[in-house]
């Protein structure tokens, strides 16, 4: 007897996450060891721009999920941001003030890393529309010395000078006054 | 002694008649009446033209996958005067070490005064021009003589763009035998880079598909860089990334420029005894570029 094998055809669909024009631009960091850098003054604001866009013809509905540990970022994100089509370059600038308290050490470095998902989606099971999908980014915050503002200084040095020289000048004047009192001054003989 | 005057007399006068006629010859050469005629040659020196002033670019960001129009603004000065400039040669190129140099394709004299032409230039830069501090701006222009004056002092940034796009959304086996493996989808995913960074990481992160109750396991699912293959594929791991790029044909976008493409191709391990119908992953999966 001939053996029969029985085949099942099944279609399988997977769907990937929706395709889309979109991307961001972001502040230029310059790189050390394959990190990125932002170097900033303690107690200073410095501000770090994220440019979404959306070159679809669709809007597009994104959020910024911000990983802050140091709470460097100073300013409230909006819960989520409605990029309108064909939004190009630096048409729509989202604003990270970050800032680390006066006194911190020259040096000290403070990771922040944010990512761009679609608020429209369910993150949890992963379905994220916006491209690069669940973008991911880390830059290290790097605290810089005070650039030291010694025109004051010099001001101070300018000031003592001046007033040695004036004290010295006085000095001398008053001395030749006296002695001149002294040597040629007019005395009345009473007799 | 009357006798010594009237020599001393002649002699003078004789003196001075000797010079006239000398001045009265030698002006009959040149003159005639009161009015004399010659030729005065006076040769001007060209001047060369300077560029003294380039205005300064903010940080440019560029537009994913597409070209960017930068302006830029500069000074020319001709002691000459503005005229002997020539307005077509004035040019900015826009260059970084390692880069291709963008080149302004219309300059438009937008302001003349006595001697200065202000030049308002535009360049085209690319999606994929490299991030960084360092773009340097040459503005250049000749004048009439074919003397170049250029300014090459002002430099710029291009700030990092992130820009990743996929061709498609939806994978597909219309139809897969069960029991067979290595079965490749009907299309593949393009993943593009439309900006200027590169990256490291092509995480994929798969899920089980099912239909009623019947599961085919998300580790039933591999990619590969290459088309028609059936074996050393990477397999997907249920809700975990998995590193596409541990698979030899899948490089992943390390680089940026006009063209860099991945592109993914899908396989599945088609279980036995499967049911006739969809089956539908349970979350969609995600391309992680990092």
């Amino acid at each position: 007897m001939k053996n029969i094998k029985l085949f099942t055809i099944v279609v399988i669909t997977l769907f990937m996450a929706n395709m889309v024009y979109a991307g961001f631009a972001s502040t230029y960091l310059p790189k050390e060891d394959g990190k990125l850098i932002l170097e900033i003054e303690p107690g200073v604001v410095s501000d770090y721009f994220i440019y979404p866009q959306n070159l679809g013809e669709e809007k597009q509905l994104i959020k910024i999920v911000l990983n802050d540990p140091n709470n460097t970022v100073q300013n409230l994100l909006e819960e989520s941001y409605e990029i309108m089509p064909d939004t190009q370059s630096d048409e729509f600038p989202i604003k990270l003030e970050i800032k680390v308290p006066r006194g911190t050490l020259a040096g000290t470095s403070f990771p922040v890393s944010y990512e761009i998902l679609t608020a429209e989606g369910d993150v949890e099971k992963g379905l994220v529309s916006f491209s690069p999908i669940g973008f991911e980014k880390t830059f290290y915050i790097r605290v810089k010395e005070l650039e030291k503002n010694n025109s004051l200084l010099y001001w101070i040095i300018g000031v003592i000078i001046v007033l040695v020289i004036i004290i010295f000048i006085s000095y001398i004047i008053i001395k030749k006054k006296s002695k001149k009192e002294t040597n040629g001054g007019t005395y009345e003989i009473s007799q | 002694m009357k006798k010594n005057i009237n020599k001393k007399v002649i002699s003078s006068g004789l003196f001075v008649c000797l010079l006239l006629s000398v001045f009265s010859f030698a002006s009959a050469i040149d003159c005639s009446g009161e009015e004399c005629s010659g030729t005065i040659s006076l040769t001007l020196g060209n001047s060369a033209p300077t560029v003294p002033h380039v205005g300064s670019v903010s940080e440019v960001i560029l537009t994913g996958g597409t070209t960017k129009t930068i302006y830029v603004v500069f000074n020319a000065s001709d002691s000459n005067g503005y005229l002997d400039l020539d307005h077509g040669t004035a040019s900015v190129t826009l260059f970084k070490s390692g880069e291709t140099n963008r080149t302004s394709s219309v300059c438009v004299a937008q302001e003349n005064t006595t001697k200065q032409t202000v030049f308002n230039c535009s360049i085209e830069m690319e999606f994929y021009d490299s991030a960084g501090a360092d773009w340097g701006i040459d503005a250049t222009v000749d004048d009439d003589a074919a003397e170049t004056a250029k300014n090459d002092t002002e430099v710029f940034t291009v700030a990092s763009l992130d820009f990743v796009t996929q061709d498609v959304s939806v994978i597909t086996w219309a139809s897969v035998i069960t029991g067979t493996n290595d079965n490749e989808a009907d299309n593949s995913i393009i993943i593009t880079n439309g900006g200027n960074n590169d990256y490291t990481v092509l995480n994929l992160t798969g899920y089980d598909a099912t239909y009623s109750g019947n599961v085919i396991n998300a580790e039933n699912f591999s990619v590969d860089g290459l088309t028609g293959q059936s074996a050393d594929q990477t397999y997907m791991v249920n809700d975990t990334a998995v590193d596409a790029t541990a698979n030899a044909d899948l490089v992943g976008l390390t680089t940026h420029g006009a063209a860099v493409t991945e592109e993914i191709f899908f396989y599945v391990d088609a279980p036995d005894a499967l049911l006739v119908g969809e089956y539908v992953q349970d979350s969609s999966w995600v391309i992680k570029i990092a």
